[in-house]
């Protein structure tokens, strides 16, 4: 049994070899010629005003979440595409069913005003 | 031929004729689910003041109608299972959406009480309520590790919510979060043990892995792991030592009709789904998980005790005596068998009485200046309100084991189950348990009954009374009667022990 | 029918009592206790002394599935108990103080425990016996805590209910291993007489249910709860409690242990073993009742010397000796009860109960002291008063044991004369020109005032239990005749 998974510890071995020697060759090898700007962290070119941890509104958070949740429902919707045919009009209502549930979230998230920003 | 070749080739062959028929396997479930939808719907459309009421409304409607379901199936000799193996619609899972229904109706009205006295929102205690509960009815009605661990999250999502219910209550929130990292924790065990089983075994569907795995895999590192990382799993999620530092914090800061509903319902469902995993999918490497399950029995019945004698607060002290019942009821998990799993039903249906009516009795204390759980809080209640008292005695000696009541006769089932299955020095061991429990159960009593200066008659709250009365009365009657849900425990129990090849 | 009428009934006056004003419960009580009584006296007249197995029976399944059933039966040795259980709850609601706190739940409780102790006579069935058995430890515990009436009552219930649970559900274990080792799959006791499982599991369940019965005797290492409970327990309550819960140890031991493992033989023979205890016993509580100066606990501890010959009589596994043993219970079921109240009344006239410092009441309660020398001399067994019968068979049935047992237990009964009459003459009388010493004697001047003597209803209560001592003493066949009738199987068969 366990030996089926060889291969797989085989390849998780070259990764980590492979990456690991890229990372030190190019420590190694490379110039190393550091000044400020350089260590600056990147953010697509533009410099950085402040540090990166502060404190963000908890409106981020719920809007995140919201978007999350909404976003791994939709999910769904790639396997069931890929079968959808063999499901016939079986997998049509489910699915009607399934939306249907997340109309019901969505009108009760509404509602109760978590889409509002203040 | 794995299943999504076996889709990409040929179209499945879903009649509607099946469909009607899965569906009527889960009828009470999706009855439930149904309910919750209309009633979050309701939520959302209502104006205020109507909200509250008429969630109730349907959360009750709901229950009743899913009661009638699973009764009516259950008259009907059980169903069979749906939906190609992933949940089932037998007896055992009819016992336990029976009892959940009943346990629903029931922390409804606890709720309504509790929600007006305190002055918090009414609807979503509901719905959430319903929410575990579609969740605590679907673990019973599981029989594939897929719908097992989704409707362990169900339920486990809704409690964590419910158990921050109280908003400007910091120890609520503080709960919460607890209970939010250590049920993660556990359900991360509970995962990883299902995909070992799975990679062991290569199925899902209990009764596949238990054609998969026989007897001489016992020595395999991976099912064995996988077993473990179950146990353990599960251990957190009925609270036993030594997995049961969360329960004691949780329950406390939970507001009481939630402490009440989660102790007896989640250990309820846990308990189903130990049973139908281990009993039905693991039964051929029984040894391996008994010993585990004992170790965990024994530490909970000695833990759950010894604190629950120093506790200040009742709802600690529920706790902890909740972990040591958790331990006796592992004792007939252990026995197994028809008689081990019906003792561990029927003990659960007498648990679910006993406990949430202790409970209840806590409600009827509340004030809006938040709840009183101290030990302190109760004492002169039998001269403030008598019956309250009386009531309140009799759950802690049935709690107690104390005949007639119904908590003597479930310890005598579990504890006859496993002197049968040999296992006599657990006997021996969940006895000197018990003698300790006594001390604190007692020691409720003993508040009860000491007569305080407070003479002022309590508030009338007339739900939470029918539900301490209920309670009450089924601990009488069904401690002298226990044919009646002894004879459902055993009808409950056979479809397990089917599955298992027994 | 009846058998269940006869433990219901006082359930149901419990039950009752809670809708009753507090004045009449006393009489609502009364009522309870006494028809039970007339029904325990209605079973007592029609049973028949020539019938083997149960009597009255009554059958009905309980639990279908794990083979227990409700089964009441009456027989030879359950009958006076019966009886005598009934009296003595008649007895104490009679005893109950007008003034006595919280008075309906002292009653009802009371009743529960009358309830409670007659369906464990009752009981023919090993599950059945076993509720009652455990049932009857509440109404105690509440009895004990919350109308101590002196001391810690709280710290001496939980210590009464621990140490009897430490028993009881190990005892609970040895009946679910009754069951499964047997084989037999019944809890009928009949049935279980007949089939008993090998030497060596004779051995466990004999030390698990052993336990239990031994603890609630007490069997000397085991009394440690009982000075405690007895010394805070109401009187009332104590009539009931003593002389009737202490036998339920007993009976239990002639019920369950005789018949049931006849041969507790492994690494010992408990059978053996048991005896030795009984005669320590009888010393260790004669001594101890020689050491204390509280009247109460002399009692308390005369008691735990008695019942080491109830004990000794039932394990000299012979005829003469196991009847002695149920003679004895009833003696001492009468005579108990009777001492503890003549000490209650005495300390309610004088204040104390320190031996100590009472002196010369007999001048000043004459009728008092004359009824203390009947109890004291039947208990000290006299010949022509009841417990002389239930000793001498017991000894005799120790003889034939063993001869040196019954001289050991001899020399016990020697000494329960020195400690009754020393408590006797010390309290009663005083040597010619002794005074009552220091401040006492002005306490004891003005509590006992002129004349004190016992009132026309303290006579009323006492004067049932001294008329039985001496007919008892004078006519014991009444108790011996129907004792033969037996509803299980022993494997000593009594004639």
């Amino acid at each position: 049994m366990l030996s089926d998974y060889a291969p797989l510890v085989i390849y998780a071995v070259i990764v980590v070899g492979v990456v690991g020697l890229l990372i030190t060759l190019s420590n190694l090898l490379g110039p190393q010629k550091p000044y400020k700007s350089k260590l600056l962290p990147y953010e697509s070119g533009i410099v950085p005003v402040d540090p990166a941890r502060k404190r963000y509104s908890v409106r981020f958070y719920l809007t995140a979440m919201l978007f999350i949740i909404f976003d791994v429902e939709a999910v769904f919707f790639y396997p069931w595409a890929v079968v959808l045919r063999q499901l016939r009009w079986y997998g049509v209502i489910e699915m009607l069913v399934f939306i249907g549930i997340l109309l019901v979230a969505l009108v009760h998230i509404w509602r109760k005003g978590g889409l509002e920003w203040e | 031929m794995n299943g999504l070749q076996l889709a990409a080739t040929a179209a499945v062959d879903y009649p509607p004729s099946q469909a009607f028929g899965d569906l009527s396997q889960i009828a009470p479930i999706a009855t439930l689910a149904v309910a919750m939808i209309v009633a979050i719907l309701a939520d959302a459309v209502l104006p205020f003041p109507r909200r509250g009421p008429v969630v109730m409304a349907i959360s009750a409607a709901g229950l009743v109608v899913a009661f009638a379901f699973a009764f009516g199936s259950w008259l009907q000799g059980g169903g069979h299972s749906a939906y190609f193996g992933f949940v089932t619609g037998d007896n055992f899972a009819l016992y336990f959406e029976m009892l959940f229904s009943v346990l629903g109706l029931m922390t409804l009205v606890v709720s309504h009480a509790y929600v007006r006295r305190r002055g918090l929102y009414e609807a979503e205690l509901h719905i959430l309520t319903l929410a575990a509960l579609v969740g605590m009815m679907a673990l019973a009605a599981a029989t594939s590790l897929v719908t097992v661990f989704v409707a362990l999250e169900t339920l486990s999502l809704a409690l964590y919510v419910a158990t921050g219910y109280s908003r400007r209550d910091t120890t609520s929130q503080e709960a919460a979060a607890k209970y939010l990292l250590i049920g993660g924790f556990a359900s991360a065990f509970v995962l990883y043990g299902m995909a070992l089983v799975y990679g062991a075994s290569g199925s899902t569907l209990l009764p596949e892995i238990n054609k998969a795995i026989t007897a001489n895999q016992a020595s395999n590192p991976i099912l064995i792991l996988g077993v473990v990382m179950l146990a353990v799993g599960f251990s957190f999620k009925i609270s036993g030592a030594p997995f049961h530092q969360w329960t004691p914090d949780v329950y406390q800061g939970a507001p009481l009709p939630v402490t009440a509903f989660m102790s007896v319902g989640t250990k309820a469902a846990a308990f189903a789904m130990i049973i139908r995993v281990f009993g039905s999918g693991l039964a051929n490497v029984s040894t391996e998980w008994q010993v585990l399950l004992a170790f965990v029995a024994v530490l909970s019945m000695v833990v759950g005790n010894l604190a629950a004698i120093v506790q200040s607060s009742v709802k600690r002290l529920l706790a902890y005596s909740g972990i040591a019942q958790g331990g006796y009821m592992l004792v007939g998990v252990i026995a197994g068998g028809r008689d081990g799993v019906a003792a561990v039903l029927f003990y659960l249906a007498a648990y679910v009485f006993m406990n949430f009516g202790a409970f209840a009795v806590l409600t009827v204390l509340v004030d809006r200046r938040g709840e009183h759980d101290q030990l302190d809080d109760l004492t002169g209640l039998g001269y403030r309100n008598q019956p309250l008292g009386i009531l309140m005695t009799v759950f802690m000696l049935s709690l107690a084991g104390f005949p007639p009541l119904v908590g003597f006769i479930g310890k005598f089932f579990l504890f006859r189950a496993a002197v049968a299955g040999g296992w006599t020095w657990l006997v021996v061991i969940a006895v000197l348990a018990s003698v300790i429990s006594v001390a604190y159960y007692l020691r409720v009593v003993y508040h009860v009954w000491t007569p305080s200066a407070e003479q002022a008659h309590l508030r009338r709250m007339p739900g939470p009374l029918v539900a301490v009365l209920a309670s009450g009365i089924l601990a009488l009657i069904l401690g002298v009667f226990p044919t009646l849900i002894l004879v459902a425990g055993l009808t409950g129990a056979a479809p397990v022990l089917v599955a298992a090849g027994h | 029918m009846i058998l269940t009428a006869v433990w219901l009934l006082p359930a149901l006056g419990a039950l009752a009592l809670a809708f009753v004003p507090t004045v009449q419960a006393r009489m609502v009580a009364a009522l309870f206790a006494l028809a039970s009584l007339v029904l325990t006296l209605v079973v007592a007249v029609g049973f028949d002394p020539a019938h083997h197995g149960y009597q009255f029976e009554q059958n009905v399944s309980w639990i279908p599935q794990f083979g227990v059933s409700y089964h009441l039966g009456v027989d030879g040795v359950s009958l006076w108990l019966l009886v005598l259980n009934a009296l003595l709850t008649v007895i104490a609601v009679f005893a109950t103080d007008r003034r006595m706190p919280r008075m309906r739940g002292f009653l009802s409780m009371l009743l529960l425990l009358e309830g409670a102790m007659a369906g464990l006579f009752l009981a023919a069935d090993l599950l059945l016996f076993y509720v009652f058995w455990e049932g009857m430890l509440i109404p105690a515990y509440f009895l004990i805590w919350l109308w101590a009436e002196s001391g810690d009552g709280r710290r001496a219930a939980i210590k009464f209910i621990l140490y009897t649970l430490v028993g009881s559900l190990l005892a609970l274990v040895g009946v679910i291993g009754e069951y499964i080792y047997t084989g037999a799959r019944s809890f009928d006791l009949a049935f279980l007489a007949t089939h008993h499982p090998n030497p060596g599991i004779q051995f466990g369940l004999f030390f698990l249910l052993g336990l239990a019965f031994a603890i609630k005797v007490p069997l000397f290492p085991f009394h440690g709860w009982l000075p405690d409970a007895y010394g805070v327990s109401p009187t009332p309550f104590l009539v009931t409690f003593a002389g009737v819960m202490g036998k339920t140890g007993a009976y239990a031991m002639l019920r369950i242990l005789i018949p049931l493992l006849p041969q507790p033989q492994a690494w010992w023979d408990w059978n053996a073993v048991m005896p030795v205890l009984a005669v320590l016993g009888i010393f260790w509580g004669a001594l101890m009742a020689l050491a204390q100066r509280d009247l109460k606990q002399v009692v308390a501890y005369s008691s735990v010397s008695h019942m080491g010959f109830i004990v000794l009589g039932i394990f000299s596994l012979n005829q003469q000796g196991q009847q002695g043993a149920v003679v004895q219970m009833l003696n001492h079921g009468i005579i108990i009860p009777a001492l503890f109240l003549l000490v209650a009344w005495v300390a309610a006239r004088t204040g104390t109960r320190d031996r100590s410092v009472l002196k010369d009441l007999a001048p000043r309660m004459p009728v008092l002291t004359g009824v203390f020398l009947i109890v004291t001399l039947a208990a000290l067994g006299l010949p022509g008063l009841n417990s002389f019968v239930g000793e001498f068979m017991t000894l005799l049935g120790a003889w034939q044991l063993q001869p040196w047992l019954a001289v050991a237990a001899c020399v016990g009964l020697i000494l329960a004369p020195i400690y009754m009459l020393r408590m006797f003459q010390g309290v009663m009388y005083a040597a010619p020109g002794e005074q009552l010493a220091g401040p006492l004697q002005e306490a004891g001047r003005n509590q006992v005032a002129a004349r004190a003597d016992i009132t026309g209803s303290e006579l009323a209560i006492i004067v049932p239990l001294v008329l039985l001592m001496i007919f008892l003493g004078l006519y014991p066949y009444v108790v011996t005749h129907p004792m033969p009738a037996l509803g299980i199987p022993y494997p000593v068969p009594w004639r």
